[in-house]
């Protein structure tokens, strides 16, 4: 009977250690994992449509073009784009379905708060470069970039601890860290034609 | 789950077999009631005031709209009435159904543990261990264990309730504190959860102090982790389950019109006018009952 007692006593235990070992190892999509799990993304199941680097993508749209797979420390979309926020994800950007090699022209029209300061650094896989910020409401930005290996990830790499909108201003409830907003992006094969606005 | 035996052997349409199990598991929720309070209750016309605490629940829309409240108060009440009669593995049993109804009830392990361990004396705990109250132990949080494991069947993420709350609330854990500050600093309902959130902690306080650790240990705990999950914009708007479909809390509001009697028909106007106002809300679509 002892003997008997014990035993149930190591099958509860087995299906503890069972579940255990669910929690610690997920079956996810990677989209899942962003939006439920580690919450660097916003966006759950988004719609694709088509497009190409060239057109690029404009954030105010719903859903993404089909060569940008998930997006990570992007805000909701408003009327003109999409927020960076970096209490959804530590470093903004974008994750793409493909990968890009070779030197790329990346052109975003996007504005700054103030807290970014006069710089902030663009990363496209193992390549970043430091941008100047454009003192205007919506300025445009053209950088290029070389990345050595194929690079499938864009990150808007800004200053860390940006302040809550509600501490920058006093009448606002809004919890979002907020950095660039982002109005429209692509990325184009082979160096910038014009000159390029990146230090 | 409830509901499985009138949708599938009595072919009863979805909804209908969800309300019928719910007022099925109200009835058993009185009776495990009227079990939790034998000791207080010496009389029929004693009983019967018990009983109206849960029929004339506030929130009793919860026991006939097809809910899971009703049969988690019932698994609840047996689970300590079984307990205080030291049947332990039933206990665990009820424990583990309790879990299985909803992910909160493996918390019922905390006042298993206190009753199996002797009440309020923990001198010589590792004496009083044996093999059954052991498995009565493991018993308790098997239900949250299995769902947890037919989540991860179903979807790959054994914890995707706790994640699916998370991103609909918004933040991962809420400070309880912070939790109840907000909404009392808002109009109207958010103010009334609180309010009623407050009350629950209060009660479980004073449970602990009647020496009914084990009720108001639950009741307390059950709380501060529905205020740790959180709630979207502050509101509390889930908050009256928590509270009023908890046998502790009723447990202390009947010790309380026990000992001030002339009160019973004050809260039974009360409640009874809060439960039509309730239900009629939910009939009309209003959101404060969700």
């Amino acid at each position: 009977m002892n003997l008997l007692r014990w035993l149930i006593i190591a099958a509860l235990l087995c299906i503890y250690a069972g579940t255990l070992f669910a929690v610690l190892h997920p079956k996810v999509s990677p989209g899942y994992r962003a939006y439920y799990m580690d919450r660097s993304s916003s966006d759950w199941n988004p719609e694709h449509y088509p497009g190409t680097p060239e057109k690029g993508i404009e954030f105010s749209r719903v859903g993404l073009p089909e060569w940008v797979e998930s997006t990570h420390g992007l805000s909701f979309r408003d009327q003109w784009g999409r927020w960076t926020d970096t209490t959804v994800g530590p470093v903004p950007g974008l994750t793409f379905a493909r990968s890009f090699n070779g030197p790329v022209c990346v052109q975003f029209v996007a504005t700054a708060v103030p807290a970014v300061g006069k710089t902030f650094t663009l990363k496209l896989g193992d390549q970043s470069q430091m941008v100047q910020v454009i003192p205007k409401v919506f300025g445009e930005y053209q950088v290029e970039l070389e990345p050595v290996r194929p690079a499938s990830r864009l990150d808007f790499v800004l200053p860390p601890q940006l302040p809550r909108e509600a501490d920058v201003d006093s009448h606002s409830s809004d919890m979002r860290r907020l950095g660039l907003e982002l109005t429209s992006l692509r990325i184009l094969s082979g160096p910038c034609t014009s000159p390029t606005l990146s230090k | 789950m409830a509901a499985y035996p009138f949708h599938y052997w009595l072919r009863l349409s979805s909804p209908v077999s969800l309300v019928v199990a719910s007022k099925l598991a109200l009835l058993f929720s009185i009776y495990g009631f009227l079990l939790l309070l034998r000791n207080q209750t010496t009389s029929t016309t004693e009983r019967f005031l018990a009983g109206s605490l849960v029929a004339f629940n506030p929130y009793i829309i919860y026991g006939h709209a097809g809910y899971s409240e009703p049969l988690y108060f019932a698994f609840l009440a047996f689970a300590f009435y079984v307990a205080s009669r030291q049947w332990w593995i039933i206990s665990g049993l009820m424990g583990g159904l309790l879990s299985a109804t909803r992910m909160v009830g493996f918390l019922f392990s905390v006042p298993y543990t206190m009753m199996s361990l002797g009440g309020n004396s923990w001198r010589g705990w590792w004496r009083k261990i044996d093999s059954t109250k052991l498995i009565g132990l493991l018993l308790c949080p098997l239900g949250t264990a299995f769902y947890m494991l037919y989540l991860y069947r179903r979807t790959g993420d054994a914890l995707a309730q706790v994640h699916i709350h998370i991103a609909w609330v918004g933040t991962q854990f809420s400070n309880p504190l912070q939790a109840l500050w907000v909404p009392l600093h808002k109009h109207h309902w958010p103010r009334v959860w609180a309010g009623m959130a407050i009350t629950g902690l209060l009660a479980s306080v004073w449970l602990v102090k009647l020496r009914k650790s084990e009720l108001g240990i639950y009741l307390g705990l059950s709380i501060v982790v529905a205020l740790l999950g959180g709630s979207r914009a502050g509101d509390l708007y889930g908050m009256p389950r928590y509270i009023w479909w908890q046998p502790p809390f009723l447990y202390a509001i009947y010790i309380g019109l026990k000992r001030y009697s002339a009160w019973w028909p004050v809260y039974l106007a009360f409640s009874s006018g809060i439960a039509a106002f309730v239900i009629i809300g939910w009939f009309t679509g209003h959101n404060f009952v969700v």
